[in-house]
C-alpha cells in the first residue's frame, strides 16, 4: 500500500480493517479521493488478509506506529540507531506528551511488530541490552496504564543460558524505579520467565508458544536469550546428517513461530544470538581451516531464521585503541555504511550512553522498501 | 539424542511411543511425515501427538516475582530433598542468601556478585600453579558449611589429570572450620564429615565424561537426594568440579595415540563434544540445582602485528595489497576479527598474554569466566590476619626484641580476574593462598572500565590533531596535566618485591641485606628504601654475616664487609659505588 494511501486512510479516520471493510469501493474512493479500481484492490487485499488473522489487528497499528507503545533500550544512542530503521516519521505523539514523569528525551524506538536480533561475543552485554528493553517496556506499560486505561503490556523472557535471574532483574528494576513511583515488584510481576536448558524442551515450548500467547494476551514483548544456544551443534557425523535436516526444519519452525508472534499477537520479538567463527581468505571469501587467513565472528544462526524485516544489531568492541562498545545495525544487508553507535554498560548492568558519543539520528531516511508501512498486507 | 536424565511427566501418552520406541526428543525432532510413518497414523493425529508431548514437556512460565520470592524464602530452589535441617542453622550473617553460596571471603564474594550461584556454570582458568585446583578445593569445602550457604551440599570432583590432594583437603578443612564455625565442637569428626561429602572420580577422556554425565552422575545425585539411601551426614551434592577439561581434549593419554595437530576435522569434533558436554552440564545444574565449576587451562597469545592503517590508504599501500579492490582497512572488518573481540572474553589482559583454551565455543557455553594468574610480586604477609608488613629495615633491627606474633612470611600475590559474568562487572582482585585457603586482599578490588580512558585519549588526540593543523610548525605538545592518575600506590604500609619463584632468601625479608634498590614510591631516604629485582641484579650486600652483631653504617656507597667472605657481594642499584669487601 502506498504511503499516500495510508495517510489518506488515516486522515479520513479509518482505524480498523473492519471500518474499511464495511464500505463499498465507491464509498472509499469518494471519501479519500482515490480511483475506484484502487479502492477495489484495497478491499480485496483486506479480504484475503483478514481471512488469515485470528485476532483483528487495528489497521491503525499497521498503518502508523505512532500510537503503539515504544520501548527503549535505556541507551539513547542505541535507540537512535534503531529508530533509523523503523518509524522514520514520528511526528505525532499526542498522547506521549501527556505522560507524567518523563524526564529525559523520549527516544524509545522499538514497537510491537519489530523483530530484532542482538548478536555479539560473550560478555559484551547482549543480555544487558535485552534486559534494558524489558525493564523499559514494563515501565512504559505501567506508565501508560496510569494515564490511559490501556492494558499494561507484559513480557515473556525465555532464558536458555542461565544468565537471567530473578535477583538480577529485580535489582535493575530497583534502579529504574528509584525516581519514579512504581514499585519494583510491580515491574517484575509483569514479566513471565522460563528457563529452558535443553533443546527438546525448547522445541516443545516453541510448539506451545502460540497457545501460551493466547492465554496471555497482554504480552507485547518476547525476549529469547539465547536462541542459537540450542541449535548450534555442528552435526558432522554420518549418523547425524539426518539431524541436520531436522535442525533446518526446526529453524523454519522457529521462524514461523517468531513470525506469527510478531504479527498475529502484536509482539515485539528480541532474540539474542551467539557468535561463531568463520574463516575467510584474504579476499574475504569463505574458506576452510586450511585455506583461511583470518577468522571473523558472525552470528551463529546466520540468516536462516530471520525475515527481511529483522533488524540485526551486532554488539562488539572496537579495534585496539578504540575499546568502546559499539553497536552495528543493519537490515536485509543494507546500510553497511551506517555509523556505529557507542554505548556502555553501567554498574547496575544496564546499557547507558557515553556522554561524548551520543548517536544522532541520521537525517536521511532509509530506502523506501525497508519502511514497514509497505509491508502491511505482505505476509 | 537420548536424554536419560530427562524424565518428565505422567500425562504423556505412552502407547504410541512404545510401539515405535521413540524417545521424547525424537518425537519432537522428526519431521511430521516421517513421524506419522513411524507411528503408523495419519498426519493430523501425529500432529496432535506432537502437541501433547510438547505440552507435557514444555517448562511452564512463572512470573518473576513469584520466582524471586521462592528463591528468597526457601533458598533451596527446586529440589527433591525436603529441607528439614534448617533449625540448627548457624547465624549466616547474611551470607549465602537464596541460591548464592558464599565463598567464605568477602572480597571474592563482592567480585563475583555474591558468591557462587547455583544453577550456573563457572569456569576457572589460568596458568599452571596459579591456584585453580586450590580454589576449587576451597570451594568444595565452603559449599558444605551451613554458615556460608542456606543449603549446604557435598561436592563431586571429577579429575582428569592428577589425583585429588586429600592432605590439602584435610588441612583446608581444619582451617576453614575454625575460621567460619568455631563454635561447634568435635573438630576431627567434623573434618571427616567434610571429606565424606566430597566424592571423586577419574575421567580419562571425553567419552568417559559424556558417559558419566549421562548415566553415572545423575544416579549418584539421585541417590544422595533420596532420603532412604542417604545416611545421616550425607548432604546432597551441590557442586560438581571438573579438573580439568582441557586435558580431556588434548589428545590421547594412551601411548599409541600421539597428540595430533589440530586440523579441520578434529576441531569440529572438539566443538561437537564441547557442545554436548556443556549442554549436559547445564541441564544437570538446572535440574539438581547445583553449581558447576570447570577448570580450564591457558594457551599463549601470539602478538600479531595489528593492522595499522585505519586512515586513508596511500597509493603505495593500495598497490601492495593482493585484494581485488576491496578496502581492507575498513574498520568494520577489523573489528569483527576474532582476535580483536577475543581480547575481551578470553581472559587476556595487558599484563597477561595468555588466553583461555577451547575457544569461543566454550566461552559461549560458560556463564562466568575467572582467570587466575600469578603476579610475581611478593609481600610480607601475616598468614592469619592477613595484614601486610613492611620488610624489616636494617635500622629497625635494633628495636626488635622478639619476633612478632603471628606467622609472617613472604607470600606471592595472585590476581583473580573476573573476565565476564552476568552477575558482576568485569574486575580484578588480588589474593593470596595461605594454609587457611584463599583470601583476597583488602582494597585490591578494581573494576575494569576502559570507557573513560578511551574517551579521554580520543579527545586528546582530537585536540592534538587540531593543534597540529593550526600550527604548521610542530604542534605544541600538550602535556596532559590531568595525569592518567590511575593507580595510587597505597604502598605506604608494605613493600613488594618481584620474585616469582620465591628465590629471595629469607634474610632478605628480615632486613639483613643492604639493598640498593629501586624505590617504588619515589620517596624514602635514599637507597635503603629501595627494592631490588631478584634474579635481575645480583647485587646485594649482606650486612650481617651469620647473626653476629654488626655496626650499621649509613648506606651511601660504603659497605661494611661481613668479614666472613661469604655473601659479601657489594653493589647497589642506583648510583652507589661498588666496592669489594674483604
Amino acid at each position: 500500500m502506498s504511503r499516500t494511501l495510508k495517510s489518506a486512510l488515516t486522515d479520513a479516520g479509518y482505524r480498523t480493517i473492519f471500518d474499511v471493510q464495511q464500505l463499498s469501493a465507491n464509498d472509499i474512493s469518494a471519501e479519500i479521493g482515490i480511483p475506484k479500481h484502487q479502492a477495489q484492490d484495497l478491499l480485496q487485499q483486506i479480504e484475503t488478509y483478514g481471512g488469515k488473522l485470528i485476532q483483528a489487528s487495528t489497521a491503525a497499528d499497521l498503518l502508523s506506529s505512532a500510537h503503539l507503545p515504544h520501548f527503549s533500550t535505556s541507551s539513547t544512542s542505541i535507540d537512535h540507531l534503531i529508530a533509523h530503521f523503523h518509524d522514520p516519521d514520528r511526528r505525532r505523539h499526542p498522547k506521549r506528551s501527556s505522560r507524567k514523569g518523563k524526564e529525559k528525551e523520549d527516544s524509545a524506538a522499538i514497537t510491537p511488530g519489530m523483530a530484532i536480533e542482538i548478536s555479539g561475543p560473550p560478555g559484551i552485554g547482549k543480555t544487558a541490552v535485552a534486559l534494558g528493553i524489558v525493564l523499559n517496556a514494563r515501565m512504559t506499560s505501567i506508565g501508560e496504564t496510569e494515564v490511559e486505561d490501556g492494558e499494561a503490556g507484559e513480557v515473556l523472557v525465555i532464558d536458555t543460558e542461565g544468565g537471567i535471574t530473578a535477583e538480577r532483574v529485580r535489582s535493575v528494576a530497583e534502579v529504574i524505579t528509584r525516581t519514579r513511583s512504581t514499585l519494583p515488584r510491580d515491574i517484575i510481576h509483569g514479566i513471565h520467565f522460563v528457563r529452558i536448558p535443553t533443546q527438546t524442551q525448547m522445541i516443545a515450548f516453541l510448539h506451545t508458544l502460540d497457545e501460551w500467547l493466547e492465554t496471555h494476551p497482554k504480552v507485547n514483548l518476547i525476549v529469547i536469550d539465547t536462541l542459537s544456544f540450542h541449535f548450534r551443534q555442528p552435526g558432522l557425523d554420518m549418523n547425524t546428517r539426518r539431524r541436520m535436516m531436522e535442525f533446518l526444519q526446526n529453524w523454519y519452525r522457529v521462524k514461523q513461530k517468531v513470525g506469527q508472534a510478531t504479527t498475529l499477537h502484536r509482539c515485539a520479538v528480541i532474540v539474542c544470538n551467539q557468535m561463531a567463527t568463520k574463516l575467510m581468505t584474504a579476499e574475504n571469501k569463505p574458506a576452510n581451516f586450511d585455506t583461511g587467513d583470518r577468522a571473523i565472528l558472525m552470528p551463529q544462526l546466520g540468516d536462516a531464521w530471520t525475515t527481511g524485516k529483522t533488524l540485526r544489531l551486532c554488539l562488539f568492541r572496537g579495534h585496539p585503541g578504540d575499546d568502546l562498545r559499539y553497536v552495528h545495525a543493519e537490515m536485509s544487508g543494507s546500510s553497511r555504511d551506517l555509523r556505529w553507535a557507542a554505548y556502555d554498560i553501567d554498574n547496575d548492568g544496564l546499557p547507558c550512553d557515553i556522554p561524548e558519543r551520543i548517536y544522532e539520528r541520521p537525517k536521511t531516511p532509509p530506502p523506501r522498501d525497508l519502511i514497514t508501512d509497505t509491508a502491511l498486507l505482505d505476509f | 539424542m537420548i536424554e536419560p536424565y530427562l524424565h518428565y511427566s505422567d500425562t504423556l501418552t505412552t502407547e504410541p511411543t512404545t510401539i515405535a520406541s521413540l524417545s521424547t526428543s525424537s518425537i519432537l525432532l522428526t519431521p511430521l511425515p516421517r513421524l506419522s510413518d513411524l507411528l503408523k497414523v495419519k498426519i493430523p493425529i501425529a500432529q496432535s501427538y506432537v502437541r501433547q508431548v510438547s505440552h507435557a514437556i514444555a517448562p511452564s512460565t512463572k512470573r518473576l516475582d513469584e520466582i524471586y520470592d521462592q528463591e528468597q524464602s526457601t533458598g533451596v530452589g527446586p529440589s527433591r530433598l525436603h529441607s528439614d535441617d534448617d533449625d540448627e542453622t548457624l547465624d549466616r550473617k547474611g551470607k549465602g542468601k537464596a541460591k548464592w553460596v558464599s565463598t567464605g571471603d568477602a572480597g571474592l564474594d563482592e567480585a563475583l556478585g555474591g558468591g557462587i550461584r547455583r544453577g550456573c556454570l563457572y569456569e576457572i582458568t589460568g596458568e599452571s600453579a596459579a591456584g585453580k585446583s586450590h580454589l576449587s578445593l576451597h570451594l568444595a569445602l565452603t559449599f558444605q558449611l551451613p554458615s556460608l550457604t542456606s543449603s549446604p551440599g557435598g561436592s563431586l570432583i571429577l579429575t582428569s589429570e592428577r589425583e585429588l590432594s586429600t592432605d590439602r583437603l584435610v588441612q583446608l578443612g581444619q582451617h576453614l572450620l575454625s575460621l567460619h564455625e568455631p563454635t561447634l565442637l568435635g573438630g576431627e569428626r567434623r573434618v571427616k564429615n567434610l571429606l565424606d561429602n566430597i566424592l571423586t572420580n577419574r575421567v580419562g577422556d571425553v567419552d568417559a565424561l559424556e558417559h558419566a554425565l549421562n548415566y553415572a552422575i545423575p544416579a549418584i545425585l539421585e541417590s544422595r537426594l533420596d532420603p532412604n539411601t542417604s545416611t545421616n551426614h550425607q548432604l546432597p551434592i551441590r557442586l560438581i568440579i571438573l579438573d580439568s577439561i582441557t586435558a580431556l581434549f588434548r589428545g590421547g593419554t594412551n601411548d599409541h595415540e600421539r597428540p595430533t595437530a589440530p586440523n579441520a576435522l578434529s576441531l569440529a569434533e572438539r566443538s561437537k563434544h564441547l557442545c554436548i558436554v556443556a549442554d549436559a552440564l547445564k541441564a544437570i545444574a538446572v535440574k539438581y540445582d547445583l553449581s558447576i565449576l570447570i577448570i580450564n587451562q591457558v594457551s599463549d597469545v601470539f602478538q600479531r602485528s595489528t593492522p595499522v592503517s585505519y586512515s586513508q590508504p596511500t597509493s603505495s599501500f593500495m598497490q601492495t595489497q593482493p585484494f581485488t579492490g576491496q578496502n581492507n582497512a575498513n574498520p568494520e572488518d577489523i573489528a569483527m576479527i576474532y582476535k580483536t573481540q577475543s581480547r575481551w572474553f578470553s581472559g587476556e589482559s595487558e599484563q597477561l598474554k595468555k588466553e583461555a583454551s577451547l575457544g569461543i565455543v566454550w566461552a559461549n557455553a560458560v556463564n562466568v569466566r575467572i582467570m587466575l594468574s600469578r603476579t610475581g610480586r611478593r609481600r610480607l604477609l601475616d598468614q592469619y590476619n592477613l595484614t601486610s608488613h613492611k620488610r624489616n629495615r636494617p635500622e629497625d633491627r635494633a628495636y626488635l626484641q622478639n619476633e612478632e606474633e603471628g606467622d609472617i612470611r613472604p607470600t606471592l600475590i595472585r590476581k583473580l580476574h573476573v573476565v565476564f559474568s552476568p552477575f558482576s562487572p568485569a574486575s580484578t582482585i588480588d589474593y593470596v593462598i595461605t594454609p587457611s585457603g584463599v583470601h583476597t586482599l583488602l582494597d585490591s578490588y578494581k573494576k575494569i572500565d576502559v570507557t573513560s580512558e578511551v574517551i579521554r585519549k580520543q579527545i586528546k588526540e582530537e585536540k592534538d590533531r587540531i593543534n597540529s593543523e593550526n600550527e604548521n610548525a610542530g604542534f605544541s605538545s600538550q602535556v596532559n596535566e590531568e595525569d592518567e592518575g590511575g593507580e595510587e600506590e597505597l604502598r605506604d604500609n608494605w613493600d613488594e618485591v618481584f620474585d616469582e619463584f620465591g628465590e629471595l632468601p629469607e634474610e632478605f625479608w628480615k632486613g639483613e641485606y643492604e639493598l640498593g634498590v629501586v624505590d617504588v614510591n619515589g620517596k624514602g631516604d635514599g637507597i635503603s628504601d629501595q627494592v631490588s629485582y631478584a634474579g635481575y641484579s645480583d647485587e646485594m650486600v649482606k650486612r650481617d654475616g651469620q647473626g653476629s652483631e654488626v655496626a650499621y653504617n649509613s648506606v651511601e656507597g660504603s659497605v661494611v664487609g661481613s668479614g666472613l667472605g661469604e655473601g659479601s657481594v657489594v653493589g647497589s642499584g642506583i648510583g652507589g659505588s661498588v666496592a669489594n669487601s674483604t
